[in-house]
């Protein structure tokens, strides 16, 4: 009995040390979804299994209440963010409208905790070679202070793939902004 | 769960002797004497924690909501007034709090789903008698004792009223400190009634409340919600549904009934925010509860232009077979009334878009266009406009 909770400990261990926040040097990133940028800046990514907030890979500079960039492949019926058993957020559906994506991605920063979240500038744009959505975000974060953000979306064989940037609007968007237009730039869906 | 957490606390206090948790009701100015005591550290949290309310994003600052709270907020506190702060968070929860520092935070979740001034005068004379009785350092003083007596307490065992918190981002210790146990809820309960008596307000309205709040949870979609009513919500410590409508109705027969029942004159109060308070309801996703809701707000046949268009929100959400034609028709109902949201046309060309009538839904996109010049949306709805012309070609 004692032997195997000890090796049951190990595993434990061994399992929590599988998953890490890395360092994301400059240069081609990709997520386990499939999802390639490139990065002009170290960034440090932190992996979907240690994501508590959304369901995609987070890259943070200055740590995720200051700049954070969620990369996401949502399949049919699952949502943007992630929530308790039993309690209903929104989802991803096949065949959303335009504009029902943009609001999935308003009403699920909301469900996070943002007020007053807006979307800005709403337009279409080529994105990972489909045809998909650009649009800024204005908001505010719980603690009072100004949200800016960027996104980008667009549907891929069923997935809803989204590049979300979200940043406090006093120095850290703009801060940011650059390599953001950037990183959308250069999105890509890689088959590995 | 409490009640048995609570179970436990007064054995332990039992057996180890401990010091009397009674503090009797306030008085004016009562302020800690002993800055090490369990008050004082109260206050001194309570204090931090109201801060992060002063600057909270959801924290609802139009004058003439804050005026009408404050308002009927001084007259249930009477000499205490001076001593409350109130605030209004723009949160979609049915629940308040108060703290033992004097502030009291009322979500909008709440506001929305009464239904005249004498139900808010209830759940603010609840919340007014926690802190006239001394509630949270009552509390504070049982679980200490309970500490003395060996049993291990964390801050996520005193997890009640959190709700109110969500949106200000979660403090376990505020917390506890603005959680309370069923029979202070109870005694809260009997205080408000109480009041509402003395005031002239119909005690009735608080039976009416639970009443209400009973139906929409019963129209709840999401099955975890019906069973447990909501967790983390006031439902966690509050007594049951059923017992407190009970004893309530008891609290209420000598009732003088009359004043606060102009349910027109409550709504106009909360009618510039109805929409946006709509639409924070309705990323809740639960389209049983939230049509339910709605419901009961049209029964004044007023605001339909907002309803609609939130009922058409739910409908075309939610995408059952049917959903599509529920949705148009409730947008169609919305735009026959001068309140109805400018974005209703947007989502009667997104319906019918689906729908697959693009002659109706390029109709709908340029209404939409023509009201809202400077929609955030333009480009992208120019885009599709021009799409669907191109098509009709």
């Amino acid at each position: 009995m004692k032997r195997l909770f000890v090796v049951g400990a190990a595993t434990l261990s061994l399992s929590a040390c599988a998953v890490t926040m890395t360092a994301a040097p400059p240069g081609p990133l990709q997520t386990d979804a499939g999802l390639a940028v490139d990065l002009q800046n170290s960034w440090t990514r932190i992996p979907a299994a240690l994501n508590g907030a959304t369901n995609g890979t987070v890259l943070t500079r200055h740590g995720v209440m200051l700049d954070r960039v969620d990369l996401l492949s949502i399949d049919a019926g699952k949502s943007i963010i992630k929530a308790p058993r039993n309690v209903d957020v929104p989802v991803f559906r096949a065949g959303m409208s335009e504009l029902e994506l943009v609001e999935l991605v308003t009403a699920s920063l909301l469900r996070v905790g943002l007020t007053d979240v807006r979307a800005e500038n709403v337009r279409p744009h080529q994105f990972l070679g489909a045809a998909g959505i650009r649009f800024n975000l204005v908001g505010k974060y719980s603690s009072g202070l100004n949200m800016r953000g960027d996104a980008a979306l667009a549907v891929v064989n069923g997935k809803l793939n989204v590049i979300l940037f979200v940043a406090p609007a006093a120095h850290y968007y703009d801060a940011n902004a650059a390599e953001i237009e950037q990183l959308i730039q250069s999105a890509r869906l890689s088959s590995s | 769960m409490r009640s048995r957490l609570t179970s436990a606390l007064l054995s332990s206090c039992i057996a180890v002797g401990c010091v009397s948790t009674d503090y009797g009701a306030r008085e004016v100015g009562q302020a800690p004497q002993n800055q090490a005591s369990i008050e004082a550290s109260l206050r001194y949290e309570s204090d931090e924690f109201e801060r992060r309310v002063q600057r909270a994003g959801a924290r609802n600052t139009d004058p003439a909501l804050m005026a009408y709270v404050q308002r009927l907020g001084c007259a249930i506190a009477g000499q205490f007034c001076t001593e409350m702060r109130f605030y209004v968070l723009d949160t979609p929860d049915f629940n308040a709090a108060m703290a033992p520092n004097g502030m009291m935070l009322i979500n909008a979740g709440l506001l929305l789903r009464l239904e005249s001034e004498d139900e808010l005068a209830f759940v603010m004379a609840h919340e007014f008698g926690h802190y006239f009785e001394n509630h949270s350092v009552e509390r504070a003083g049982a679980i200490k004792n309970a500490s003395r007596g060996g049993l291990l307490l964390t801050a996520g065992l005193l997890v009640t009223g959190a709700g109110a918190l969500a949106a200000l981002g979660y403090v376990p210790a505020m917390a506890g400190a603005m959680g309370f146990s069923r029979d202070q809820e109870r005694e809260a309960d009997l205080f408000a009634a109480r009041s509402l008596n003395e005031q002239g307000y119909d005690a009735q309205a608080s039976v009416r409340t639970w009443e209400n709040l009973r139906a929409e949870i019963g129209a709840s979609s999401n099955e975890t919600t019906r069973r447990r009513f909501t967790r983390g919500s006031i439902f966690a410590s509050h007594p049951l549904t059923e017992e407190r409508i009970a004893y309530l109705r008891e609290a209420a027969q000598s009732a003088q009934h009359g004043a606060g029942v102009d349910k027109a004159a409550y709504r106009a109060v909360i009618r510039p925010h109805l929409k946006g308070w709509l639409e924070a309801e309705i990323a809740q996703r639960d389209p049983g509860a939230t049509l339910a809701l709605l419901q009961r707000l049209q029964a004044q046949n007023v605001d339909l232009g907002v309803l609609e268009y939130a009922r058409g929100e739910i409908y075309r959400y939610r995408d059952d077979p049917g959903d599509g034609a529920l949705a148009l028709a409730s947008y169609t109902r919305a735009t026959a009334q001068a309140d109805a949201p400018v974005e209703t046309w947007r989502q009667i060309g997104v319906v019918q878009r689906k729908l697959g009538d693009l002659n109706a839904a390029a109709d709908a996109f340029e209404r939409y266009l023509e009201a809202a010049p400077e929609a955030g949306d333009r480009q992208l709805i120019t885009s599709l406009l021009s799409t669907l012309r191109e098509n009709q070609q």
